[in-house]
């Protein structure tokens, strides 16, 4: 069983054992997928937070998280914005990637971000910066089950 | 007495200082100005003032032509001949440029956002010499010859030797009569000024609000200057690394790495502590980011702007320009930290329309 089918069938199994707020995780060889979900429902889900990590690798190279977020950013790209490669900490061991464009709505600015760390570790979350309060905060991702399945399989598939 | 040229010359000048006045807040958001400044001047396009020019009667129009012409050709008189293609249709361009010094331009903007002179800290310590011409003496070159002087010891020869005739007042001065200027070296003792830009290069800084910064650093310069002999600059850029670079390097440069202010802030410290000692310059630092920062940075950051950068400053302006993905959180943090910091300016700059304000909030202290 893959990633998309162990998340699939851990959502699927009891929907309403999962009383968000609540963290979800599933596993599947070296990798291991966690959500911080807000809401869920039988057609899709929100969440806070989704990390990815895969257990196999420790120590990344600036080069390979580099790596790594080309291949997400090729890969990913029916979130309704694409990926871009923002920013890359060697120092750090970090790559930032963030939607091309954020989508204005109600004078509020949204994007997706991911966070590639140097622990092999994903984290993908969704900010929102709003122009009254001139305040950025995190938003929930919404998606539907499938296109998490699909994400999912696509994160393990990124893996240089 | 005032000759009409003259009355009328800075008539025109009024006009145009009070135009540039008026419309400053346009010439600082467009930054047009910038590529025309060169050295000491600045080219202003003007599009609505009419350059004064020479109007002619109507009487002996015509005139004669040029050329051999032949014996009993008549001369044509004014009126005659076919009309011309008519006039165009599309407007004239009637753009004219003026230039000012980098000084009237400082003092324009003084005027316009009242801002206060600057008080320099500290001992004016920085000895510098200038030449001044002070003294007379007999030899020197023809360009500094004193004529009036000259002219003097000339008279007072002639009249002596009873060589000089009221009637014919002829003045003729030998090479004992020439008198020089000379000059004598003045030690001034001056107010140094240094100013950091330091900027944020990093991946998410694009090169519009690269632009912003150019901008503001433009006007900032200009105000600097006129208040200090003695300006300085040092620039900064960093993403998660810091680096001092020239000035055409700081504003073309772009990065992909990540975010790490505190790398330029302690960069900034030591140059000071190496280089410009806080008892013997006034130390500005202006710092522009989109304000994403990354990690535990902020709290870094706020540390060595508490024991170190702030203690040795005039005045330490933040300008954090927003990106397509908002504005970061470093200005609240610093708004959070440094309350009633009398040192530290802070500015939301929203585009390029926030300039002006931003201009005015950072220089606005008069320190």
């Amino acid at each position: 069983m893959n990633l998309s089918k162990k998340i699939a069938a851990a959502l699927d199994e009891n929907t309403m054992v999962h009383l968000p707020p609540c963290e979800v995780t599933v596993e599947e060889g070296a990798h291991r997928l966690t959500l911080h979900l807000t809401a869920i429902d039988t057609v899709g889900l929100a969440f806070d937070s989704l990390e990815f990590v895969a257990t196999d690798r420790t120590d990344w190279t600036p080069d390979s998280l580099r790596s790594w977020g080309d291949r997400l950013a090729a890969r990913v790209t029916y979130l309704m914005e694409p990926f871009r490669i923002l920013e890359v900490d060697a120092e750090g061991g970090e790559v930032c990637l963030r939607s091309q464009s954020p989508t204005a709505r109600n004078q509020k600015r949204s994007y997706y971000e991911i966070r590639l760390t140097r622990s092999g570790t994903l984290r993908l979350e969704r900010q929102t910066f709003d122009e009254t309060t001139r305040v950025r905060d995190r938003a929930a991702c919404q998606l539907t089950r499938e296109v998490l399945e699909r994400l999912a399989d696509d994160l393990v598939a990124s893996l240089p | 007495m005032v000759r009409k040229i003259d009355r009328d010359a800075n008539r025109f000048k009024q006009i145009v200082r009070g135009k540039i006045k008026s419309d400053l807040r346009k010439y600082i958001t467009h930054g047009e100005m910038i590529g025309k400044s060169g050295g000491e001047f600045v080219s202003i396009p003007l599009p609505q003032i009419d350059i004064p020019e020479f109007r002619y009667g109507t009487k002996n129009r015509g005139g004669v032509g040029q050329g051999p012409g032949d014996v009993g050709t008549p001369i044509g008189r004014s009126g005659d001949g076919e009309a011309g293609p008519g006039a165009g249709e599309a407007p004239g361009h009637h753009i004219l440029e003026v230039e000012l010094t980098m000084d009237e331009l400082a003092q324009i903007l003084g005027e316009e956002l009242a801002l206060p002179r600057i008080e320099p800290k500290g001992r004016a310590n920085i000895v510098e010499e200038k030449d001044k011409y002070t003294g007379i003496r007999q030899t020197g070159p023809e360009s500094l010859r004193h004529f009036k002087r000259t002219y003097k010891k000339a008279l007072k020869r002639q009249i002596a030797s009873n060589t000089y005739d009221p009637r014919d007042p002829l003045v003729i001065p030998i090479r004992e009569d020439k008198l020089y200027r000379s000059w004598n070296p003045i030690a001034l003792p001056q107010f140094n000024a240094v100013v950091f830009y330091l900027m944020d290069v990093s991946g998410s800084m694009t090169d519009d609000q690269k632009e912003i910064v150019r901008t503001e650093a433009f006007w900032i310069d200009a105000w600097l200057k006129s208040q200090y002999d003695g300006l300085t600059k040092r620039y900064i850029i960093h993403d998660a690394v810091a680096r001092e670079v020239d000035e055409h390097t700081f504003y073309h440069t772009r990065e992909s790495g990540g975010t790490r202010i505190s790398s330029a802030y302690n960069l900034a410290n030591k140059i000071i502590d190496d280089q410009h000692p806080q008892m013997d310059w006034n130390i500005y630092v202006f710092h522009f980011s989109d304000g994403d920062n990354w990690g535990e940075d902020n709290r870094h950051c706020i540390g060595l702007l508490r024991d170190q950068l702030l203690p040795k400053c005039n005045l330490f302006c933040y300008g954090q320009v927003e990106s397509p993905y908002g504005s970061g959180e470093f200005y609240r943090e610093l708004e959070e930290a440094f309350e009633d910091e009398d040192k530290l300016a802070l500015s939301e700059i929203r585009n390029k329309e926030g300039i002006y304000d931003s201009i005015k909030e950072f220089l606005g202290r008069g320190r």
